[in-house]
């Protein structure tokens, strides 16, 4: 169990990023949440979770799939996948985190879908465990615990963040 | 009141003048009603509520539902009845199946406006002398009662029941609203700090759809949107500017025909303040082709469908089009 305290936290967020593109909840307005691109200022928010959930970076709800061209009756079909840069989200909570491993089941049996594939592989979630969940939570239900999910957890109180790491991915970092 | 329309409900089915009643019932939380259909007494008295947070305008379900067998009972609050009143012109609803009891209208409470205090966990709430204390998970809060009041109930239009078969409690008068303040204010800015902060607010849009599909004034069925011969179908447009385009199309659609009763900026999950393109539709309209309001009576039309030669001319469009 590693230790930070709160107010070295965007040193961390500088330092991963410095390395890594990342990803942090923040808010837009008053306690409405959404993930962006880190840039040095940017705060974390204590909103419970964003309003789009982590699942935009693996399975976003539009994305080219493919190129063609037309040339009268000839198709020339382009193919326009690359490989996704590697990133790290910081924040996600343990119900989002969740749905990655049932997403899992579907896009990486075959015949894998390898758009989803490419950006699962390349990217590192790190969750934030909850502590002081909304009365529509549901985690407790589904029997889903803060840190199982994800490759690293994190836990916030009022003055440092512990942090579990459960993968070697996360010590390259 | 809630117990005066159980009441009243339970007499209307008793007698047979009606079959089914429509109001609401209370979801898991106390602030989470939701309209529902009901067919007994038991079911009135386990289940319907009416209380500050039945904001929900019922009139659109009418649609469906007087299409069916019986005749059903509504209530409805004075916006609603504008909303009702358009239906009916629109020959969308059947009105000789629906039995209107108008009720009192709001100020109704929001609890996005609660959240938005930073009180999480809300479970219930009583109302002692317009103070508000909130029963949460983590112990009790208070906050002004007029600080949680509803957006749209906040610029109140009218406390008339245009449209109605009894009354319970008393009728109310046209307001003098200050509805149109925040529309004045966007047209005083510059073009570009105008085309910026709706921007801005549309591209907060996750085209849930909760504003078309809780609108009365949309009914159509099969929306532009699902037609994949409108040639603007889409589900999850590729750019952010086509997204901010199914906004202002259906702002064009039910322009003339929205009462402004609110509904499409309450139910919306991003807080996107959709009214605002809307009451901008009316305001222009008013100004343009005389003082209209949708769904005030039963026989006027709606003046985009409608001729006169006191109408603006079409060169309006460069007048007004250019900054």
């Amino acid at each position: 169990m590693l230790k930070i305290s709160v107010n070295k936290l965007d040193e961390l967020f500088a330092l991963i990023s410095s390395k890594q593109t990342l990803y942090i909840p923040t808010d837009r307005e008053a306690g409405i949440a959404e993930y962006k691109k880190w840039e040095q200022g940017m705060k974390l928010s204590n909103a419970l979770n964003t309003v789009r959930s982590a699942k935009d970076f693996f399975f976003p709800q539009t994305e080219n799939l493919v190129d063609f061209k037309m040339d009268g009756k000839n198709i020339e079909i382009i193919d326009i996948r690359e490989e996704s840069e590697d990133f790290v989200i910081f924040g996600v909570r343990a119900c989002d985190a969740r749905s990655f491993t049932i997403l899992d089941k579907v896009f990486l049996v075959e015949p894998v879908d390898s758009y989803y594939k490419n950006r699962r592989d390349h990217g590192t979630v790190v969750t934030m465990a909850c502590t002081r969940p909304a009365e529509t939570c549901f985690c407790g239900v589904f029997g889903i615990d803060a840190t199982e999910q994800a490759m690293l957890s994190a836990t916030m109180t009022v003055k440092t963040s512990f942090s579990r790491l459960t993968t070697k991915r996360v010590r390259s970092l | 009141m809630q117990e005066t329309m159980i009441k009243r409900a339970k007499e209307l089915l008793a007698d047979g003048t009606v079959s089914r009643v429509i109001g609401w019932k209370k979801g898991e939380f106390g602030y989470d009603s939701t309209p529902a259909v009901f067919e007994t007494a038991e079911e009135l008295d386990r289940d319907f509520v009416f209380d500050d947070f039945t904001a929900s305008n019922v009139s659109k379900y009418l649609v469906k539902e007087s299409r069916k067998d019986g005749k059903i009972l509504a209530f409805l609050k004075p916006c609603d009845t504008y909303s009702f009143n358009q239906l009916i012109k629109e020959h969308r609803v059947i009105r000789e199946n629906v039995y209107i009891i108008g009720i009192p209208g709001g100020p109704k409470l929001d609890v996005e406006k609660i959240k938005a205090k930073g009180i999480t966990g809300i479970l219930n709430k009583k109302n002692e002398n317009y103070t508000l204390k909130i029963e949460t998970l983590y112990g009790t809060e208070t906050m002004m009662f007029y600080e949680a009041i509803c957006g749209k109930c906040q610029d109140c239009k009218s406390k008339k029941h245009v449209i109605y078969d009894e009354l319970i409690g008393e009728d109310g008068d046209v307001l003098d609203s200050s509805r149109f303040d925040m529309v004045e204010k966007l047209e005083n800015m510059t073009a570009q700090e105008r085309f910026d902060f709706w921007r801005e607010q549309l591209s907060k849009c996750i085209r849930c759809n909760a504003c078309r599909n809780v609108c009365p004034a949309c009914t159509c069925e099969k929306c532009v949107f699902d037609n994949p011969k409108s040639g603007i179908e889409n589900k999850a447009p590729s750019d952010s500017f086509e997204e901010n385009m199914f906004h202002i199309i259906r702002a064009f659609h039910v322009a003339g025909r929205c009462t402004d009763c609110g509904e499409c900026s309450r139910v919306c999950p991003q807080n996107i303040p959709l009214h605002l393109l809307n009451r901008k539709f009316i305001k222009d309209i008013n100004e343009l082709y005389g003082e209209y309001q949708a769904g005030a009576d039963l026989t006027s039309k709606s003046p985009l469908t409608d001729y006169d030669t006191n109408d603006c001319e079409p060169s309006i469009v460069h007048e007004r089009g250019v900054e």
